[in-house]
């Protein structure tokens, strides 16, 4: 009988024990988990501090710190792969990047910086890959703001890669995207003139100008999609309202950018054929001149074209010249134009943007 | 009829009469008491060294603290726990194979105090060890409340073994397999089902509190030529030597320690808090068990230079500490030390041949496995080890290559293992694997002579012999036969296992024959400088 007492007193006792121990470490486990939880977020904003003003290999130890401490926190892991790809470790940052892209595929946040990374090694298409499945992957709350920021890097990875027609797509859904995000339209507006898309850029333009009509910036961009496009009249008209808006910004230069074009285009209806025919030339002195100041050992095309230009502008044709001739020499300052650009690429200097704007209006880039 | 069923049932219950069945249900009840237990331990010792010796605390405080916590704890242990210094693994040997099993409760709350203190004041030795210690402790006083026979709580020690390393180490299978290779010295023990099912409830409990992640972080590893197999055996071999420099210093400085004056045992634990302190100034990695540093190590974000100086600081402070007699174990320490000379080899050659050698962090955690395999010199259980603790395969192949070599040398320049030697140290001969293989049969026990008259010439003789061929009362016959004819002679004495001038009988070849059935017919032969019986 003292035996079973005994007995029964001991499994009583376990029982009391096992309660005992499993509420200590509850205890002690929550304890832990508070402590390192917030020693893994200070060395986190440390990491990230450290990362903002430059200090990468500094950072890294701080963010492998807050990585090490709460390893269930994606956005340590993540904070850690930018440090590694900053500081330049880019082998160590990919092994995370595939560590965390292996447990969370579908992560918007992990995508997208696994498209960073792939930026910062210059793999273009995988980033472009990444940046997709960024957009179109998992965000906690609301994905919109997160998913246009994502779009609007890979606006710029294209813009770089001057990749126009997957940059025009990613733009036409960035403007479905924003709603009446104004200033993300603005910015969209910009993006399409830069992708090359100047009425596009005129249309959201001239839809914000309606809504912000004391927006100086709206009026100028629109100025300069108009530009582009070859609508001098609108342009003016733009920049001047611009200009009347806010006397400091550059609407004034503009101005008289397009007054300058607008005195050489050749192409306007009911310009008299000497009015035309004066243009033109115009036109060919000024593309010979920027040949021949950029060709400093020309080649036998190139003089041979110098010297067709030099003849032309020597020739003096009395009377009224006819259409033909205009064209003939409107013609001639095409092909110069063409050897100008294949020779020495589309990078221009503020003095030839007269001559590049009335250029592109005869011949429009492909 | 109804009184006899509850009868039937209450003793299934409480165990009056324990069946296979009740002895699994009591394995299942002391994983969950020695997986509290151990998480409690670790978390406690965790929590404690990150108040007394924060990652960013001035360097006067990484001195002092060690000095504190082995005052505090040499002064407990020499005054209230004797039995709770060191490392745990030999002191529960001695309580499998001596004492029948017995761990009084008394030296399992001593070992988790003691330890508690030393290991959170920055003492460089490890949990490991002590948790198997409380945990075959705690399987022991469980066992012994529910009053099972002396052989039953001998059964349940390799139970409460395996339950605590699950726990620690957060590695379920090396855990019964240390228990069989290291503890019991046999893979095939009756205990088997026990120990696995004690391992996994111990192992759950830890996940229950603590969720699943494992012990280190390790990036994937990759083998990225064939030629690394030549580098990791180069690690084997410089590993190899490294394990036999940290047990060689270890064996030597306790014996130097353990000539000392007995009035000085409480302060002797000051010298390796004093010494760790002292490197702790410089390097505050040394301190403690560091595993947050093994897992930067094999992550391959610590400076080589660093990992190097580590890697031999680590090997002079952990013999260092645990000779002097703090608590604590050596299996963290051993990890640590083969993370350090792995991440040093890895960090050589990785430099010289980036192209063909992969990042140091994968020669860290092979290091760590032929450390522990020259340290501990379990081989088998650091290969399952190493794996489940990374949870990464690919890399048993070059774990085993390393881990052999490591082994082989080990045993060659220092034969005995560790414990058998700490455990020859305190005069205490634990059977050796050998021993225990040829264990069916008659015991010595059984045959020996007790005849007081007998054994006086030969107590006499022995006493001024150093060394001299023996046997053990629980030696089968057939090992004695072996030592016979390896000596050649034909009577052994039979000496006590905790000390061997105690002689408590003889054993002769005539009544080794008799025992076979065969009579004696040649006068026995004694072994030189003995008397005859």
């Amino acid at each position: 009988m003292m035996e079973r007492v005994r007995q029964v007193r001991t499994i009583i006792i376990l029982v009391l024990v096992i309660a005992g121990l499993a509420s200590l470490d509850q205890m002690l486990a929550r304890v832990e988990s508070t402590e390192m939880r917030d020693s893994a977020a200070h060395a986190f904003q440390r990491g990230q501090e450290l990362l903002a003003r430059g200090k990468a290999s500094d950072a890294v130890d701080e963010l492998s710190r807050a990585h090490a401490l709460d390893r269930d926190n994606p956005e340590y892991a993540l904070g850690l792969v930018t440090g590694l790809t900053e500081s330049g470790k880019a082998g160590e940052a990919d092994a995370l990047m595939n560590e965390i892209l292996d447990q969370r595929p579908n992560d918007g946040q992990a995508n997208l910086t696994a498209a960073r990374l792939m930026v910062k090694e210059s793999k273009a298409a995988e980033a472009e890959a990444y940046y997709h499945r960024a957009i179109y992957g998992n965000w906690p709350g609301d994905p919109a703001a997160p998913t246009r920021a994502a779009r609007l890097e890979l606006v710029n990875l294209l813009l770089k890669e001057n990749a126009r027609q997957r940059l025009l797509a990613e733009l036409i859904s960035l403007e479905a995207e924003s709603g009446d995000d104004e200033n993300l339209r603005k910015r969209v507006a910009g993006l399409f003139l830069d992708a090359g898309s100047p009425a596009r850029a005129a249309a959201v333009y001239r839809d914000l100008s309606e809504r912000r009509p004391h927006d100086a910036a709206v009026f100028e961009g629109l100025g300069d999609a108009q530009l582009e496009q070859g609508q001098y009249r609108a342009a003016q008209t733009a920049f001047s309202r611009a200009a009347a808006l806010d006397p400091n910004s550059d609407a004034r230069a503009r101005l008289s950018l397009v007054t300058e074009v607008a005195e050489l285009d050749p192409t306007p209806r009911g310009l008299t054929s000497m009015d035309k025919y004066s243009r033109s030339r115009k036109l060919l002195s000024l593309a010979r001149n920027d040949l021949a100041d950029k060709s400093q050992t020309p080649d036998a095309d190139v003089r041979q074209l110098l010297k067709a230009a030099d003849d032309e502008l020597s020739r003096n044709r009395p009377g009224n010249p006819s259409n033909e001739v205009s064209e003939a020499v409107l013609g001639l300052a095409e092909r110069i134009w063409k050897t100008r650009l294949a020779a020495y690429g589309p990078k221009m200097t503020p003095e030839e943007e007269p001559l590049r704007l009335c250029m592109e209006k005869l011949q429009p880039p492909s | 009829m109804p009184k006899k069923s509850r009868s039937g049932l209450w003793r299934w219950t409480v165990f009056a009469t324990p069946s296979d069945q009740a002895l699994l249900v009591l394995s299942i009840v002391i994983g969950v008491v020695v997986g509290l237990t151990v998480v409690a331990f670790i978390l406690l010792t965790g929590r404690l060294a990150a108040r007394m010796y924060p990652a960013e605390s001035a360097a006067w405080r990484r001195l002092v603290v060690p000095v504190i916590g082995s005052l505090v704890s040499g002064y407990l242990l020499f005054r209230y726990f004797p039995n709770a210094r060191g490392s745990g693994i030999p002191q529960t040997k001695f309580a499998l194979f001596i004492r029948d099993g017995h761990i009084s409760l008394r030296t399992v709350l001593g070992k988790f105090g003691c330890c508690s203190i030393s290991l959170a004041s920055g003492i460089a030795l490890g949990r490991e060890g002590p948790s198997v210690q409380i945990g075959a402790g705690i399987a022991s006083v469980i066992g012994r409340r529910f009053g099972l026979s002396a052989s039953n709580v001998k059964a349940l020690v390799p139970v409460g073994c395996s339950a605590a390393l699950a726990a620690a180490f957060n590695t379920p299978i090396a855990a019964v397999l240390f228990s069989l290779e290291e503890i019991l010295g046999d893979f095939e023990a009756p205990v088997l089902g026990s120990v696995v099912l004690s391992s996994a409830t111990s192992w759950m409990m830890l996940h229950l509190i603590l969720g699943d992640q494992p012990l280190f972080h390790t990036p994937a590893y990759k083998l990225v030529n064939p030629v690394e197999f030549l580098v990791y055996a180069i690690l084997g071999i410089i590993g190899g030597f490294g394990s036999v420099a940290f047990v060689k210093l270890l064996l030597g400085l306790r014996l130097w320690f353990r000539a000392l004056p007995k009035s000085t045992l409480w302060l002797q634990p000051v010298v390796g808090g004093l010494a760790v302190g002292i490197m702790g100034w410089f390097i505050p990695e040394v301190l403690g068990v560091g595993y947050d540093y093994v897992d930067r190590i094999l992550g391959g974000d610590f400076p080589m230079k660093t990992v190097a100086i580590l890697a031999v600081l680590k090997i002079i402070a952990t013999p260092v500490c645990y000779s002097s007699g703090n608590a604590g174990g050596i299996f963290g320490p051993a990890l640590f030390v083969g993370a350090t000379i792995g991440g040093t080899v890895g960090g050589v050659a990785h430099a010289a041949f980036p192209a063909v050698t992969a990042n140091p962090g994968a020669y860290a955690l092979v290091g760590m496995g032929a450390a522990f395999a020259g340290i501990v010199r379990t081989p088998m259980t650091s290969v399952i080890m190493i794996f489940e603790m990374t949870r990464d395969y690919t890399i048993i192949v070059p774990l085993m290559i390393a881990n052999m070599i490591s082994f082989f040398i080990s045993q060659l320049l220092q034969p005995d293992p560790i414990y058998e030697a700490l455990a020859l140290q305190d005069g205490v001969h634990l059977p050796t694997a050998g021993s225990r293989a040829g264990s069916a049969g008659a015991r010595v026990s059984e045959i020996m002579d007790r005849d007081e008259a007998s054994l006086a010439g030969i107590r006499e003789t022995i006493s001024s012999h150093a060394e001299f061929p023996h046997a053990h009362p629980d030696h089968p016959v057939s090992l004695v036969l072996d030592r016979m004819r390896a000596e050649g002679v034909d009577t052994l004495p039979v000496v006590s296992r905790t000390d061997v001038y105690n002689v408590e009988g003889v054993v002769t070849l005539s009544r080794i024959l008799a025992s076979y059935g065969v009579p004696g017919k040649r006068a026995p032969q004694v072994p030189p400088g003995f008397s005859k019986p």
